[in-house]
């Protein structure tokens, strides 16, 4: 039989062995006598010495040791205090190079990828980050306006409204509208009235 | 059933109360407001003939009908030339605006002349007030001086439609007395063929928010027609093309004149698949160029076409420049000729189409006279 080492049964004895370890020491103990009287030892010892150290000790100044004890928890809590940045910045130096590493790697690989895409898909893949950022803003923050021509006329369309400019009634056989669409933001839609003879020019703006 | 008649008459309830706050009466939607010393004033006591205007609930939306003819009286001492009149419903649509012009009049001192406005707005119901305003942004007279504040830049909208008209009429005057009345009536005849053969093509224009179209983005190049007149000369240009939608174009410039130009336009024609080509749009943009320098004309603009239509070609051409000094080129009829496609795919002026219009209705004689007024 295999006798566990002295240490883990101290620890045992003590109730700091680990889950698996406790299971595995106490099976051990149930069929092993020298063991089981060794872990009582150490349990007896254990529960000597805490008799022990719980007796007060005579002539000690329990008030003194009361505020030394206090001071020195402030002492403890200063010195914290000044050695915490220097702390965070001695993790932060651990880890920068790696950090920069990894980085300037993704760097170089991401930059031969787009070096060796053709320009147009290059375009077409910034184009395609630049929509799916705008799909990932808030709606409240997608403001757009349409201008549009149909046979009711031209007209402004925002959030649901929309403005419409229409034609006078058209007479059969004359012809529609000419409209023409300017991208600084405008549509036009140009007639000419039966009644009056006049051209009448109709414009709607997105601005 | 019942439950769901239960449910409806709250809704039905809450329309019907929106209905009666918001006032069927659409005349009392449009506030018109001219200057002080504005050369046109509504006439009175006939100011505006509110025809078949109404207010109607569509849904969740109140759609409102305004028709009207303001006739206008000219209060100044020259002849107005055109007149551009800006309609705003802000609360309707915060960005948007409208404009009404009339070009190509011809209204002596103290005449009086009609403008009609034909409007629909559909908006949420429960927001109130006036919701239309009609102001004045701009008059042209006959001797191309304005009167505005201008900003719509109507100013330059007018001019270029008055230079056209001058350079329209001098032509059918030159036609009329080189070749006689029978050679004007085929002009007029060929014109008004021209209008009805002239390919057309739905457009929307989306300005901000993002484009819908995901197909894979192309850079399509343009082809350019040149004047050998023009002051501005494309060097080159490119416009992202994904499908039916035409993204950002940006046109590459010279001034070749002698002189700084401020504003310069392109006119740009599509090819779709099938190899037919439309007149899409223009290219405006405001500059400072001076006589040798380059620029690049760029704007954040989408166009739409319809569904099927996939762009593959693209063309541009010089429409109107504007010098420094105030003074605009615009092409001759000769240049306008001179490539069939441009005689094709470019509407006539609205001067042209006014003639026609005289000739259709009233006959060859009318024509003429009209012509001989000038």
């Amino acid at each position: 039989m295999t006798h566990p080492e002295e240490t883990r049964l101290a620890l045992l004895a003590g109730g700091e062995a680990g889950f698996w370890e406790r299971r595995a020491l106490t099976g051990h103990l149930r069929r092993c006598e020298s063991c089981r009287s060794l872990a009582e030892s150490f349990r007896q010892i254990r529960a000597d010495l805490r008799n022990e150290l719980d007796r007060m000790p005579p002539g000690v100044n329990w008030d003194r040791l009361a505020a030394e004890m206090k001071a020195n928890i402030h002492v403890g809590l200063a010195a914290g205090q000044c050695v915490g940045e220097p702390s965070l910045r001695a993790a932060w130096a651990s880890w920068w190079k790696p950090a920069v590493a990894i980085a300037g790697l993704l760097f170089i690989l991401i930059s031969s990828f787009l070096m060796k895409m053709p320009r147009q898909q290059q375009q077409s893949f910034g184009r395609g980050i630049a929509r799916f950022w705008s799909a990932a803003m808030p709606h409240g923050l997608e403001r757009a306006v349409y201008l549009e021509a149909d046979r009711t006329g031209i007209q402004v369309k925002e959030n649901g409204a929309a403005m419409t400019i229409m034609p006078p009634a058209l007479q059969a056989g004359t012809a529609p509208p000419i409209v023409s669409v300017s991208t600084q933001g405008s549509l036009r839609a140009r007639y000419v009235d039966d009644e009056t003879g006049q051209i009448t020019i109709t414009n709607v703006y997105a601005q | 059933m019942r439950s769901n008649t239960l449910r409806l008459a709250p809704c039905f309830i809450a329309t019907l109360t929106a209905l009666w706050a918001q006032g069927p009466d659409a005349r009392g939607s449009l506030k018109i407001d001219f200057p002080k010393d504005s050369p046109v004033a509504v006439a009175s006591p006939l100011s505006a003939d509110w025809g078949q205007s109404n207010a109607m609930a569509r849904g969740g939306a109140l759609l409102l009908d305004l028709h009207t003819s303001l006739s206008l009286r000219n209060v100044s001492q020259r002849r107005i030339r055109g007149i551009t009149l800006v309609v705003l419903a802000q609360d309707v649509t915060p960005g948007g605006k409208g404009s009404v012009s009339v070009p190509s009049l011809d209204i002596a001192p103290n005449e009086t002349f009609p403008v009609r406005i034909d409007l629909r707005l559909l908006k949420p119901l429960g927001r109130e007030g006036a919701v239309v305003q009609v102001g004045l942004d701009g008059v042209l007279f006959d001797d191309l001086s304005f009167y505005g504040p201008n900003r719509l830049n109507s100013r330059r909208s007018m001019t270029v439609w008055e230079l056209e008209a001058q350079r329209d009429r001098r032509y059918f005057k030159s036609i009329l007395e080189r070749a006689g009345a029978e050679a004007l009536q085929k002009e007029m005849l060929a014109s008004l063929s021209r209008e009805a053969d002239r390919p057309r093509i739905g457009v929307q224009l989306v300005r901000g928010g993002r484009a819908t179209n995901y197909d894979a983005d192309q850079d399509v190049r343009f082809a350019f027609l040149r004047f050998p007149d023009a002051p501005i000369e494309p060097m080159d240009g490119l416009a992202h093309i994904a499908g039916n939608e035409a993204h950002a174009p940006r046109i590459q410039i010279q001034n070749r004149s002698t002189r700084p130009v401020r504003f310069a336009e392109i006119g740009w024609i599509v090819q779709d698949q099938q190899g037919r080509e439309y007149l899409a749009g223009t290219v405006p943009a405001e500059l400072n160029l001076a006589p040798g320098q380059r620029s690049e004309i760029l704007q954040d603009t989408a166009l739409r076409f319809p569904q099927q239509t996939e762009i593959k070609g693209m063309t541009g051409f010089v429409t109107s420049v504007e010098y420094a000094d105030g003074r605009f080129w615009i092409p001759s009829r000769a240049e306008l000729a001179s490539d069939g496609r441009l005689q094709r795919l470019v509407a006539p002026s609205p001067e042209e189409q006014r003639l026609v219009q005289i000739y259709r209705k009233r006959g060859l004689k009318a024509l003429i006279e009209e012509l001989n007024r000038f």
